[in-house]
This record gives structure tokens, sequence and C-alpha cells, in this order.
């Protein structure tokens, strides 16, 4: 008897949707129960284009064949002692902030990914989540099996976890999937897969990827193509999200402009983290941030949205005012790491000169007027013996929870800072962004777990200073914390490569 | 508008003044002073007066500043949650209507920091 094969479309649709069934024991709103309450009217689930038609099979078959080829370069990096290749020690804070506080994330878009693939009552949208939450799993392993050779000759790696849940710049990634994570499926699809993997993302892949390939880092490269392709179906994934609710029906417009408008904020204000990376952190430089700001967003986002207009659809309320801080904002981010690097678990220094001509040339006047005059007061400072660390907690803001290093954007040299009020208790935010985000839901973000709030609260083991919540953290100067000139990863770097410390600032950098 | 949620919500704030011990938390910057680059934040009882936070607390937080000795109380413009303000230095905290989680900034004319870029 001969039997017959499927072929590939039929065996799709038999694997996914063939599997589905309207439920008659329980009526279909119990068994879904959270698809509905967002106000999102779907009237023909049957619509969700999928567009990639991968089966379970297929995805294991690829899935198995690319962890081959990435276990294979990590032995081969590590057998070679592939570490001394880096162009700088340096160049591994990125990397420590990545295992910190990327890989946590993709760990927190598993359990996202796996809640929603069970809500959403289509199920193409199911299958779709489903295999994004395999995927987002199948990255925060492979990341931290990546960065796990760093572990063995560099501090900072050892302790992601005790981190996560105390560690004040990580409360700015942690807070934000915890958003996403706890608002509606619908949401949570427009925030992670079209605002931040779709909009967003290639200020996210971009420079840490292209970022490990300059800088000698070939298990992180190697790990970036192994989820390259996982990261363009998530993309395709965040784009038909939003175009299947629009064409549903047009209520579903005003709710899908509000999510848009604050998830392109929120990961927006994220990213401040990342064009940190790329203008400071990174040895040898791929672009800086206002360079992948123009190209990123002011050509490829605007238009998208361009695109987007004919579903009702306007751009991000605020988008321009991100357009005029991408002179500003990673010179300020750098300054909050620089002087409170005593408690971070990564290290933080003073531009090297050819850094700052290179700052110069990309920033012009904003640079040289603003920020050059701030590295040489701390060079000076350093130079007299007098490294400076702040040793006071910041005012944080109630959305973003990033220290509010912001400035007004017609006015650098003005503190930028936002109040409201709610059932009579004050509140205070870096932007009109973030503040319209709490006057929408104060319920939930007056929730919001703010480090120096709590430290100050005692809930910090305790402590009411930098240096004693540093100890909290389990971090110590010069190993974790820090100056990176002064610490134990420079002096091993120069031991290893048989150099003798050169730099003017390091012998100067003293403890606080 | 409000949330929309599945089911009652409601829960109270984190940083309420309950969980300060009778303490207030204030936020306090120097404009145009970004070398410490964000305003502090303080624990403090209600009861200090300005004066005693500026010189106790304020002040050795910027005693790298090298314009910190030409800082004169009585040229100070203030806001209080950035609205003007004329605080009476002497007077408590409480008295001068600042309450917990409020924003005070102080700004001296002609003082714009380093080489007149704000730091």
């Amino acid at each position: 008897m001969a039997v017959k094969k499927a072929s590939l479309k039929e065996k799709y649709r038999l694997m996914t949707r063939g599997l589905d069934w309207e439920t008659t024991y329980q009526p279909m709103d119990k068994v879904f129960p959270y698809d509905k309450y967002e106000g999102i009217k779907i009237k023909d689930w049957d619509k969700w284009e999928d567009p990639f038609r991968l089966t379970m099979d297929a995805y294991w078959k690829y899935q198995a064949e690319k962890e081959r080829k990435l276990y294979a370069i990590l032995d081969s990096f590590s057998q070679n002692n592939g570490q001394l290749n880096l162009s700088d020690a340096r160049y591994l804070t990125a990397i420590k902030l990545w295992m910190q506080g990327i890989t946590p994330l993709e760990y927190a878009a598993h359990r996202g990914f796996s809640h929603v693939g069970r809500q959403f009552r289509g199920a193409g949208a199911r299958v779709a989540c489903q295999m994004q939450a395999l995927d987002e799993l199948r990255h925060a392993q492979t990341q931290m099996h990546a960065f796990s050779h760093y572990n063995k000759y560099f501090s900072g790696f050892h302790q992601a976890n005790h981190m996560r849940d105390r560690a004040w710049y990580l409360s700015i990634p942690k807070s934000f999937f915890e958003d996403a994570m706890t608002a509606g499926p619908f949401e949570f699809v427009t925030s992670i897969s079209f605002a931040f993997e779709y909009v967003l993302t290639n200020l996210l892949f971009m420079p840490f990827v292209s970022g490990a390939a300059y800088n000698g880092d070939v298990a992180t490269t190697t790990f970036g193509f192994s989820a390259q392709s996982d990261e363009s179906r998530h993309m395709t994934l965040g784009l038909e999200v939003v175009k299947f609710v629009l064409e549903q029906h047009e209520d579903n417009v005003p709710i899908m402009q509000r999510y848009i408008d604050k998830w392109f904020w929120r990961g927006y204000r994220l990213l401040a983290l990342v064009g940190t990376m790329m203008d400071y952190m990174l040895p040898k430089k791929v672009m800086s941030w206002a360079e992948a700001w123009g190209v990123y967003w002011e050509e490829n986002g605007l238009a998208l949205f361009n695109d987007l207009s004919r579903y009702g659809i306007r751009l991000p309320k605020y988008h321009e005012i991100a357009t005029k801080e991408k002179l500003h904002i990673t010179h300020q981010a750098w300054m909050v790491f620089y002087t409170a690097c005593p408690a971070t678990a990564f290290h933080a220094w003073l531009p090297q000169p050819y850094e700052m001509d290179w700052l110069s040339e990309k920033y012009g006047e904003t640079f040289d007027r603003f920020y050059r005059p701030r590295f040489e007061k701390f060079g000076d400072l350093e130079k007299a013996g007098k490294r400076f660390y702040t040793n006071r907690l910041p005012l944080v803001c109630q959305t973003c929870q990033i220290p509010d290093f912001f400035t007004e954007v017609d006015n650098p040299m003005k503190q930028a800072v936002r109040h409201s009020e709610w059932r009579g208790m004050k509140f205070n935010f870096c932007s009109d962004g973030c503040k319209d985000i709490f006057v929408n839901e104060p319920e939930k973000f007056c929730q919001a777990y703010i480090p120096p709030q709590q430290i100050y609260q005692g809930n910090a083991g305790g402590a009411r200073t930098l240096a004693e919540y540093a100890a909290w953290l389990r971090c110590g100067m010069g190993t974790e914390s820090g100056d990176y000139y002064s610490s134990d990863d420079y002096a091993n770097w120069l031991k290893w490569h048989g150099e003798r410390d050169t730099t003017p600032s390091s012998s100067a950098a003293a403890q606080p | 508008m409000g949330m929309v949620t599945i089911g009652a919500y409601d829960f109270p704030p984190a940083d309420r003044i309950e969980n300060y011990g009778g303490d207030i938390n204030l936020y306090c910057c120097w404009e145009h002073h970004l070398l410490v680059p964000c305003p502090a934040a303080y624990r403090l009882p209600p009861d200090i007066t300005l004066r005693d936070f500026l010189e106790q607390m304020f002040k050795p937080d910027h005693d790298h500043h090298p314009e910190m000795k030409l800082l004169d109380y009585a040229k100070l413009r203030w806001t209080l949650d950035s609205k003007p303000w004329q605080p009476a230095l002497d007077k408590s905290l409480r008295d001068n209507g600042v309450t917990h989680m409020s924003y005070l900034s102080f700004y001296q004319p002609g003082l714009d920091g380093i080489a007149g870029s704000g730091v």
C-alpha cells in the first residue's frame, strides 16, 4: 500500500491550524480568558498570515544544525585562548552588560512568549509565539555558553542572577520586560515583537554583533550569526501582529497607537544604554549612536511609519525628541557609569585621546562644548589622585528607571525633570514620554521597584550609601567594580600580553 | 484614562511615606552643574532646616567643584517641583512646604559651570 506524503504546505496546515478546534465542554471565552479584555477586536483569526511556514519537526532540525556549528566554534575559541585576541579587555564591559542585562531579557522573553503562545485563540499566532518562546530560551542558553569562557579570566560574569534582582542599572531592562509581561497579550506582542524587535532591533543587534566582530570577539559574533535567522522570524512576526490587528477592526487603531507610543518611548530609553556601548565601551568603534539613529530610525523607521499611515497609525509620540537627543544621551549616560562604577559589575574609564578625537569628529560642537570639559575636569582630578566617584544616590525616573541624567532638548545645560501627582503622592520622571506612560497607568507604575528608594527604605541590606550598596551587590573595587585602569582585568591583560602600564591616568586612579 | 485590567487592581505605592520611618525622600539639583550627572536623592527628617541640609549634606557632595566657593545663598533662584519658589533658609523643610518626593533646584545667575559648559 503506497503511503501518500503530504506537500509542505499541506503538512504545515495539518500540523498547525489542523491541530486547533472549537471547544465544546467549556466556552472559548473561558478557555482563552485574556485575549479580549484589552478591547482589541478580532473578527477572523484565520486571516492571520504565517510569514514563516515552519513546522515543529523542521524547527528542531534547523536549530540542531545551528547548535552544532555554534558549539564547534565556541570549543575552538576556547581551546585557542580566543580571549587574548580581543581588541582590548575594556571591550568586555559591553559583554558584561549584555550578560547581566540582555541575557536575562532573553529568558524573560521566553516566559512572555510562552504565556501569550497559550493565550491567543488563533492557532497561527499561537504557533508563531511558541516557536519564538523556544528561540528565546535557546538564545539565553547559548549566550551564557558563549560568554562562559570569559568567566574563567575576567571579573563580573559570575553572578548575573544575583545582580539582576539588585543592581540599579539592571532594574532598567528588568522593569521594561516586567511591564510588558504583566500587560495583556496584544500589548505584549506589540511591545516586544513590534516596537522592540521590529522597529528598534537593528539598534540593538547591529552594535552588539558588529561590535563583537570588530573587536575580535569570535564567540559573540558566532552567537550573533546563530541567532540571525531567528531574529528575522521575530521581526516578521512583529510586523504581522500589527498589520493583522489593524486590519481586523477600526476600533483597534487607537489602542494600538497607544501601545506603539508607549513602547517606542520605552524601547528608545532602554537603547540609551546600547548607544553608550557603541560610543564608549567598544575600543574599536563601529559607528556612532547618532549615525545609527540616523540610519535605523530617521531613514528606516520613518519609512515604516509612512507605510503604516494607511492604517491610520501616525508616528510615535515624541519621536522628534528622541532624534534631538541623539547628540547627547550617550555622553550623559557614560558620565553616570564613570562616576557610579563602584556600584556596577563592570568597569568604566575616561575615553583615551584617540576616542576623544573620534567623539569630536562624530558629535562636533556638541561634544567639544558640553562633554569634553567634563572629561578634562575628571582627567585633572585623576592626575591629582582624586578619581571622582559619586557617593550619593540619584533621582531615578519612575517609569523607565534610568537615573535622570537627561537634559532639556533646547538647553543641554539644564536638567530635565517632570512631575506628576497621583492620590496625593508626588512622582518624578525624566521626560514627557515617561510621564505620559505613568499618567495612563499610575496604578501599575506606582508599584515600581526604584533602587534608590528601596535602598533608603532599608531594603538593600540596610545600605544607605553607594559603597554599602556595592557590598550588598557583592561588588568589590578593583575586581568587579571601579575604574578599569585600577582593575584586576587591566593588570591581567597587561601581564598576559607582556606589557607595562603606559596609561597616564592609571596610576592616579585612586579608591573613593 | 484608567488602566484596563482583568479584575480589581489596587496596590499601594511602593515608596509611600509610611515606609520612611518619619523621614521624607527629597531630590535636589544645582542647575548648570552636571559634574554630578543626576539630581541627588536624600532621606531626611522633615524638620531639618533648609540651611542645615545645604551645609551638611548638599555642599559636601559638590566640594570638588571650583564654583562651590562662589555660591551665595542670597543670590539663588529656587524652584520647588520646577515652579518658582521662595524658601526661608532657616525654616524647616516642612515649614517651607517641602513634602515627600519633592524636587528642589536652585540656580545662581553667573554660575554656569566649568568653561560655561553647564558642568
